[in-house]
């Protein structure tokens, strides 16, 4: 008997073993998912404004309107939906007589007054409103820039992508405990959510305004395939303004926009620098102590590299120039001779031996890494990879690809007494300030000189019209052909300008590209030159940079 | 009998296992109940032990004289509360001031002992009569069924096995238990299927329901919830327990009866396997002090009451845990000593001094005493 007793112990005791230890974990989730709940906190993504404060993109309270469906009356709710928030009734109507089973979206992100009135009918029973966040961009400035979200909040395109992470902020989670009747008997943690950051931007709306206006101004102007400019703080590295055209429309939305009018052309195009390029070389040739301003070279027209000619844009006999004057004027032979003859080793293949590594340390050929996605890094040959003629067209900028942001660069690390300093466009993330970085390239000296000698292409030189009333400007203009059909054509430019402003302590750089103009000169002096002036005045005045 | 003699021979092991697992249900019924629960709860297990003690200084074979007065007491219980069902609907109790009884519990006891003084003389004369067998049988049947009726299915089982494991040490043979068997089995059928189909109904429509969840976990409503929920709270528990604060299944209102029928839920979610298998341990200890008490027993009549409290304690463990374990089919069988009601635990706690009663006047003689020293009487009764 007792041993009969004892059998049925036993037994209730295996029982246990088999639920408490063999299928422990499965009833732990059975009972977890019954009085455990975890509940999101929603983080709100950050705003972006510009340098003062003025709002790019920012976060608003909407109502996403929602239904389980299948109803009994779908025309009803649909008339009441459609008629409230200023919707398709057939669209609403369809969504409601989807054969899907459960809760729907009718709505997403609808206008929270709206929505409230809505609320208010009679029908409202049957709907479920959901506050959700929705993205706006109340001025439709700088839209490459600033990029967009998808509908859920989520970064695509721009500073919204490649800031996702700190404007999404991160989303909090509190956990707790209910009982049998569905109430909350307590909190077991609470991770609080943490709104994203608040991106303030170096870029100025006002400069940003005048960038997009310049752009705009000068397609129709030159009846180019597109512009681009960029206004660079010499000191701080931070983008002012970056705009290009075809630009989009301002009051549609990013989504709306082709590719090719949101392509951050600044930093994801590649053009030929062309004589832009020539301050690289002489900065090589200064730095190298191969040559100083005065140095005279003797020019002809032309010259020859092996079995490339090489000639200067003017005609012009056989002349001696200064190194200033070779730039004042651009000659390109200048520039080779100064590479070929002062930057060479000795050997026969050792021709621009000591220019090539400069190219590389200037910047070009790398990104610059500023804070956008999508930045080439340009194509600079390889040293090893010279050839004879090489040496007979990188000196002058052609043979190798830029983009407009590593010369806007190059140029402020001149301005800047020969620190180079990383471009940017977000300054702080909730009020700390981003570091950026910044290397030494040129000494003070040298930077100087190269000041002085980019001063006289715009007081003498190719770029006058770039001279600006009241400020002095320094900077260079450039003109290439473009590459149509393996060959350079002879009908398709891209004009240059690129400079520095007050010369004489610069707080700017404006670059100016024009891309096939269709409309009067192509030379970059005549195309380019006088946009830079145009938007460098209003940049300067926005700065409240007094004129002399 | 002398006093030395009752505190030589008394069951400190039963007692003190008893009073573990009375202090495991105080502790466990504070944890999901609140104090004016557990202060009633505290009445009646002192009500119950100071009537158990008392129990302990009275011979048993008193009560033989008064057993048909007892049983006539029983039945008319049984009877009014029938009649107070059908007048109310409250079905297993009589309210008094201050408490309510449940006849059917403490008629439990009453049922062991007179079944066990009726058949006691009849197996000493006749042993393995079938008129003994039969008649001991129809003599806990009236009962039974007047407990079946109120609806209460799981104590008339317990009244059945206790009679059987009466009969079964009064020397009942193994045809007797095997024909009993199959007449279990013909009433099964005859309940659930044949008189059904001709529309006669005797089970209750949420005994059928406790059922069809027994043989059908997956299925809905209520039955089928308890028993979720309790074997939930029990796998949940794991090996170690979640403690009292983290078993929520149990203490948040998931689990209900968690403090009467469904305690050893309770115990498996906040003890774990550990704190589970303790109990069951402890219960396996009062059977057997309760099964050892048949053959310590001075007469045949003591040794059938103690085999009857014995299979009425361990048919109730049984059943109430494999119950909440999902292995046994959801009847309203409380657990001893653990489950919060006031006719139960006094029941119990009556049965187990019943039990000391018959151990103190026991057939085994006392030990030699020892040369010059005085005996502790804890090394007597540990033999």
């Amino acid at each position: 008997m007792l041993a009969g007793c004892l059998v049925l112990l036993a037994t209730v005791i295996a029982r246990s073993v088999q639920l408490q230890v063999v299928a422990h974990a499965q009833y732990a989730a059975l009972a977890n998912g019954e009085h455990l709940e975890t509940l999101r906190l929603h983080a709100s993504r950050g705003a972006i404004v510009d340098a003062r404060g003025r709002p790019l993109a920012l976060a608003e309270e909407a109502t996403t309107v929602g239904a389980y469906v299948p109803l009994t009356d779908p025309a009803g709710v649909a008339r009441a939906v459609a008629d409230t928030l200023s919707v398709s009734r057939d669209v609403i109507y369809t969504r409601l007589t989807t054969a899907h089973r459960g809760h729907i979206d009718l709505v997403r992100q609808a206008d929270p007054a709206a929505a409230a009135r809505l609320q208010a009918l009679n029908v409202s029973t049957l709907l479920t409103f959901i506050p959700e966040e929705k993205r706006v961009y109340p001025l439709g400035m700088a839209m490459p820039i600033v990029g967009t979200t998808n509908i859920d909040g989520h970064g695509l395109a721009g500073l919204e992508r490649s800031y996702d992470r700190a404007l999404r902020g991160h989303d909090g989670l509190e956990r707790f405990t209910r009982n049998a009747t569905g109430a909350s008997i307590s909190p077991i943690a609470v991770t609080p959510a943490r709104d994203g950051g608040r991106l303030q931007l170096a870029l100025d709306l006002q400069i940003q305004a005048a960038a997009e206006r310049t752009v705009a101004s000068t397609q129709r102007r030159t009846g180019a395939r597109s512009v681009v400019a960029i206004v660079l703080d010499v000191r701080t590295g931070g983008v002012l303004g970056m705009a290009a055209t075809p630009a989009p429309n301002s009051s549609a939305a990013y989504g709306e926009a082709t590719p090719d009018e949101v392509r951050l052309r600044a930093i994801a195009d590649q053009y030929e620098p062309g004589s832009t390029f020539k301050t690289a070389t002489i900065a090589a040739g200064l730095d190298r102590g191969a040559i100083t301003p005065g140095t005279r070279f003797t020019i002809p027209g032309c010259i020859w590299i092996y079995n490339r000619k090489i000639c200067d844009a003017e005609r012009h006999g056989t002349e001696s120039l200064s190194v200033s004057q070779i730039l004042t004027v651009s000659s390109n032979v200048g520039a080779v001779k100064i590479a070929y003859e002062r930057l060479s080793g000795k050997g026969s293949g050792d021709h621009g031996k000591y220019f090539a590594p400069y190219i590389a340390r200037f910047g070009f050929g790398k990104p610059t890494g500023i804070d956008l996605p999508g930045e080439l890094r340009g194509s600079v040959p390889d040293y090893r990879t010279w050839s004879g003629t090489t040496i007979g067209n990188i000196p002058f900028g052609q043979g190798l690809g830029v983009t407009p942001l590593q010369v806007a660069a190059f140029y402020a690390m001149v301005a800047n007494g020969g620190v180079w300093t990383q471009p940017h466009v977000v300054d702080r993330i909730d009020g700390v300030p981003v570091p950026a970085a910044r290397i030494r390239m040129l000494p003070t000296a040298i930077a100087a000189e190269l000041n002085v000698m980019l001063r006289n292409v715009v007081s003498t030189g190719t770029g006058v019209k770039a001279a600006i009333r009241g400020y002095g400007v320094a900077g260079k203009t450039g003109t290439t052909q473009k590459v149509v059909n393996g060959t350079y054509s002879k009908s398709h430019y891209v004009g240059w300008f690129v400079g520095f402003a007050p010369a004489a302590a610069p707080r700017i750089v404006t670059l100016v590209l024009v891309d096939d103009n269709t409309k009067g000169s192509y030379y970059g002096g005549d195309t380019a030159a006088p946009a830079f002036a145009d938007l460098t005045a209003r940049a300067l005045q926005a700065l409240g940079v007094r004129r002399r | 009998m002398t006093p030395g003699r009752l505190v030589r021979r008394f069951d400190f092991v039963l007692v003190t296992a008893v009073a573990a697992i009375l202090a495991y249900s105080y502790v466990t019924v504070r944890s999901v109940t609140g104090p004016i629960t557990t202060r009633h709860h505290i009445t009646y297990v002192a009500v119950g032990a100071v009537l158990g003690l008392v129990l302990v200084v009275v011979d048993p074979r008193l009560y033989r004289r008064a057993r048909w007065p007892a049983f006539v007491v029983l039945i008319g219980a049984l009877i009014v509360v029938l009649g107070l069902a059908a007048a109310r609907g409250s079905s297993r109790w009589i309210h008094l001031p201050g408490f309510d009884l449940q006849p059917s519990e403490i008629g439990k006891v009453v049922v062991i002992v007179v079944v066990a003084a009726w058949v006691a003389p009849r197996a000493q004369e006749r042993p393995g009569a079938w008129s003994t067998f039969l008649l001991g049988l129809c003599l806990v049947g009236g009962p039974a069924a007047l407990v079946f009726l109120e609806p209460d299915l799981g104590t008339a089982i317990v009244y059945a096995v206790a009679c059987l494991s009466v009969l079964y040490v009064a020397g009942a043979r193994l045809l007797q238990l095997l024909a009993f068997a199959g007449v279990i089995v013909g009433v099964v059928v005859l309940v659930f299927s044949v008189l059904p189909a001709t529309g006669i109904h005797l089970l209750k429509p949420y005994q059928v329901a406790r059922l069809t969840a027994f043989r059908d976990p997956g299925s809905s409503g209520p039955a089928a919830y308890q028993s979720q929920q309790s074997k939930n709270a029990i796998g949940s528990g794991g090996i170690a327990g979640k403690g009292v604060a983290g078993a929520l299944v149990s203490n948040a209102g998931f689990l209900p009866e968690e403090h009467t029928d469904f305690i050893f839920a309770v115990v498996g979610e906040q003890r774990g396997f550990l704190g589970a298998a303790f109990l069951v341990l402890l219960f396996a200890v009062v059977v057997w002090r309760a099964v050892r008490t048949i053959t310590l027993a001075a007469s045949l009549y003591e040794s059938l009451i103690a085999a009857g409290i014995a299979g009425m304690l361990v048919t109730q463990v049984f059943v109430n845990v494999g119950m909440t374990l999902g292995i046994m089919p959801t009847t309203g069988i409380p657990l001893p000593f653990m489950t919060y009601g006031g006719s139960n635990t006094v029941t119990n706690l009556l049965a187990v001094g019943l039990l000391l009663a018959i151990q103190v006047r026991g057939a085994i003689p006392d030990p030699p005493p020892f040369a010059g020293r005085v005996r502790e009487p804890s090394v007597s009764t540990m033999r």
